[in-house]
């Protein structure tokens, strides 16, 4: 079975398996969106299944929400599976991957301090890079930041 | 068992960066780490955010000084993705050429790095003596030691002169037949095999779990190169290897390394034959709307950048991991068990590069709470060990003739 | 010459230390040691703490975490000492000197009175090398 074929091949599988939506930016990349609930789960089939990697994640203040990206290459066949997946502003949370990817840990203690998403399980969820006594609330990456910021920092 | 925590940093003279981690020890062996990053967190990708993509290269190559130019490499392709920009061949091959002179200048500072950390300071001396040639001829090329600023959206910003194709070809053989004497010095000597093999091991279940990049996972056995992967630039056009080992120990690592200048070595030379005449830069004149992610082999790893780009001439987000980001959790998996003397050389072994990481060591005994080691006290602990050995063995430091 | 004058007049020891570098002066400072340009035959050489150093050479914009810990660096080293920025980033933050970064707490002088100044990115160790001359001919 050549590249393009085994790439279908999965492609048509995690269909049948989750609920997603492809899309097909080149012949190496590929974004699979889905649900919050759902995309954990994706990642792991993923990572375990297809001999994946976990590249990082990035997380994206975008008005659907904030939108989270787990960049996973296939390294065997040239290809990227990008899952998306956009949780709510309001209440921003999802399932960690960090307790079974070691992989994940530090990604997503970024993510948490620079975005504010609380990661549901993550064993350690402290501060990774900014200072101990950093302003709560206050997320660098966030779009309302530079208007929260004037004369709290 | 009492245990004993060592807090370490966040300086420490020759590793130049401040990081700072803690050992918890019990007698002389580490039971557990914890790692503190952040001192080195510059904001990076906010300020990417506000700069249009011309300007956004020099703040990117700003973010590591050794591995300068393998961001500026992956931004672009990830800009050149995103904005849907073509880029002419013979710009691809400069790419390359300064991708790989920048390799091998990165792992012959390790080498020497790794040396010092022994107590081989004339390994340290003689590594980075013959990085000045290189560092001459990326002058010539490029017109700075560092940060060449060679790269943009759409191409490269100069050309490499032909005349100067002479000159590198006979600087690079005299760094072959340097680099060839160090490996074999290293290869064969008897004290520096009891001293790193067996150090440090990351099995290979675990570099997959910890997601390790880079040389750190190709010694233990995992079979990734983006360069081989996921081709880019020229590296689908000429013949190289990828340097694999099986044990996942220190010395693996260092064998990766000193094996990898070699490829490098050749993947230079074909590039200068195969050399395409043209354009070096496409002149992009419209950016279009859509994502881009841009990866690249840095000598640490892969180096991951994902732009988004909404049309306008300022990127909407811009994302960058370095590989170290990846590797420096993975001494949580190698420092355990190990002795203390030992850590200072794991550590080193990954090649963590902390101002990429974004990104301070404290060894902790956890009875006596006020044990204080700097990373010097670590190196010292290491200079010892290399001293007993070869007063076990009989053996005097390795001979680096003529060199 | 006052005796201060005459202690500093050579073999200056240096304590390095990086406060949010990218690296690139920290490996230019290291070369300085390499046979190329070898300050040890001046004397010249990098101490492992800030009690023994003369001259405090400090590189890179200075974030939020580690402002404190350059201030406590400073108040640890014997006096009188030299300080000196090196780079771009020591002298004035360079790149990163926008409104925009939220870590900033640079540049150099905002934290720790400094003495010399040598721009550069990275400055090359010629012109590392004359600064310090200069700057000890001044003394």
């Amino acid at each position: 079975m050549n590249r393009e074929e085994k790439i279908e091949k999965y492609l048509k599988e995690l269909n049948e398996k989750y609920k997603i939506e492809i899309y097909k930016k080149n012949e190496r990349k590929y974004y699979l969106t889905t649900s919050k609930d759902t995309a954990p789960d994706l990642v792991r089939f993923i990572f375990r299944n297809y001999n994946a990697r976990l590249s990082i994640m990035t997380a994206i203040d975008t008005e659907k929400g904030i939108e989270i990206i787990y960049h996973l290459p296939l390294d065997c066949l040239n290809a990227f599976f990008n899952v998306r997946t956009f949780v709510d502003k309001k209440k921003p949370e999802i399932e960690s991957v960090g307790k079974d990817i070691n992989g994940a840990n530090w990604i997503e203690r970024e993510i948490n301090e620079l975005f504010g998403v609380n990661f549901i399980g993550h064993p350690n969820l402290k501060h990774l890079l900014l200072r101990e006594d950093w302003q709560e609330g206050l997320y660098p990456l966030r779009k309302d930041f530079d208007l929260l910021k004037k004369g709290k920092i | 068992m009492k245990t004993t925590k060592i807090p370490i940093g966040p300086y420490h003279p020759l590793l130049e960066e401040p990081e700072c981690f803690t050992l918890y020890v019990e007698g002389e062996k580490v039971i557990d780490v914890e790692l503190s990053v952040g001192w080195n967190h510059r904001a990076i990708e906010k300020i990417t955010a506000s700069k249009n993509y011309d300007q956004g290269v020099f703040v990117v190559e700003r973010i590591c000084g050794i591995c300068s130019t393998s961001h500026p490499f992956a931004y672009v392709q990830a800009a050149e993705e995103a904005g849907n920009v073509k880029v002419p061949q013979r710009a691809h091959f400069i790419r390359t050429i300064i991708g790989e002179l920048e390799r091998i200048h990165s792992h012959l500072l390790w080498v020497g790095l790794a040396g010092h950390f022994i107590g081989y300071n004339t390994v340290f001396m003689w590594g980075w003596k013959w990085r000045e040639p290189l560092l001459e001829l990326l002058e010539m090329i490029t017109g700075n030691r560092n940060h060449y600023a060679m790269f943009k959206v759409g191409g490269v910003r100069r050309d490499i002169d032909v005349a100067l194709f002479n000159e590198m070809n006979k600087r690079l053989d005299v760094i072959w037949q340097k680099t060839d004497m160090i490996t074999k010095a290293v290869l064969d000597d008897p004290v520096l095999h009891a001293r790193l093999k067996g150090i440090g091991v990351l099995s290979k279940e675990d570099a997959l779990n910890y997601c390790v990049v880079g040389p750190t996972a190709r010694a233990s056995g995992v079979f990734q190169d983006i360069r081989y992967c996921h081709p880019y630039a020229a590296y689908n056009q000429v013949e190289w290897k990828v340097i694999v080992q099986n044990e996942g120990d220190v010395f693996a690592k260092a064998v990766v390394r000193l094996l990898e200048i070699f490829e490098s070595i050749k993947i230079i030379k074909e590039c200068l034959k195969k050399m395409p005449e043209g354009e070096i830069d496409s002149r992009p004149e419209k950016m279009e709307k859509g994502d881009g992610i841009g990866v690249h082999e840095a000598p640490r790893g892969e180096v991951f950048h994902f732009i988004r780009s909404n049309g306008d001439n300022v990127p909407e987000r811009v994302k960058i991991r370095a590989p170290s980001f990846m590797n420096i959790p993975s001494f949580k998996a190698t420092c355990m068990g190990e002795y203390i003397s030992d850590v200072a050389l794991i550590t080193a072994a990954v090649d963590p590069c902390y101002c990429c990481t974004e990104r301070m060591i404290k060894v902790i005994d956890k009875e006596k709470n006020n044990g204080e080691l700097t990373f010097n006290d670590l190196i010292k602990l290491s200079h010892n060990k290399t001293r007993k050995i070869m007063e076990e063995t009989g053996k005097e430091f390795i001979k680096l003739e003529n060199i | 010459m006052s005796l201060l004058k005459w202690c500093f007049k050579k073999s200056l020891w240096v304590f390095h230390f990086a406060a949010s570098p990218c690296n690139n002066c920290d490996i230019e400072i290291l070369d300085l040691l390499t046979p190329r340009w070898d300050i040890e035959r001046f004397g010249m050489k990098l101490v492992g703490s800030p009690r023994h150093a003369d001259v405090l050479l400090l590189t890179g914009s200075i974030n939020k975490k580690i402002a404190p810990k350059v201030k406590e660096v400073y108040e640890q080293t014997a006096k009188p000492c030299i300080v000196a920025a090196l780079g771009s980033c020591g002298c004035s933050m360079g790149i990163f000197d926008t409104e925009v970064n939220y870590n900033r707490a640079g540049p150099a002088d905002n934290v720790i009175p400094i003495d010399i100044y040598i721009p550069g990115c990275p400055p090359k160790p010629e012109a590392m090398i004359m600064a310090l001359v200069k700057a000890i001919n001044k003394l």
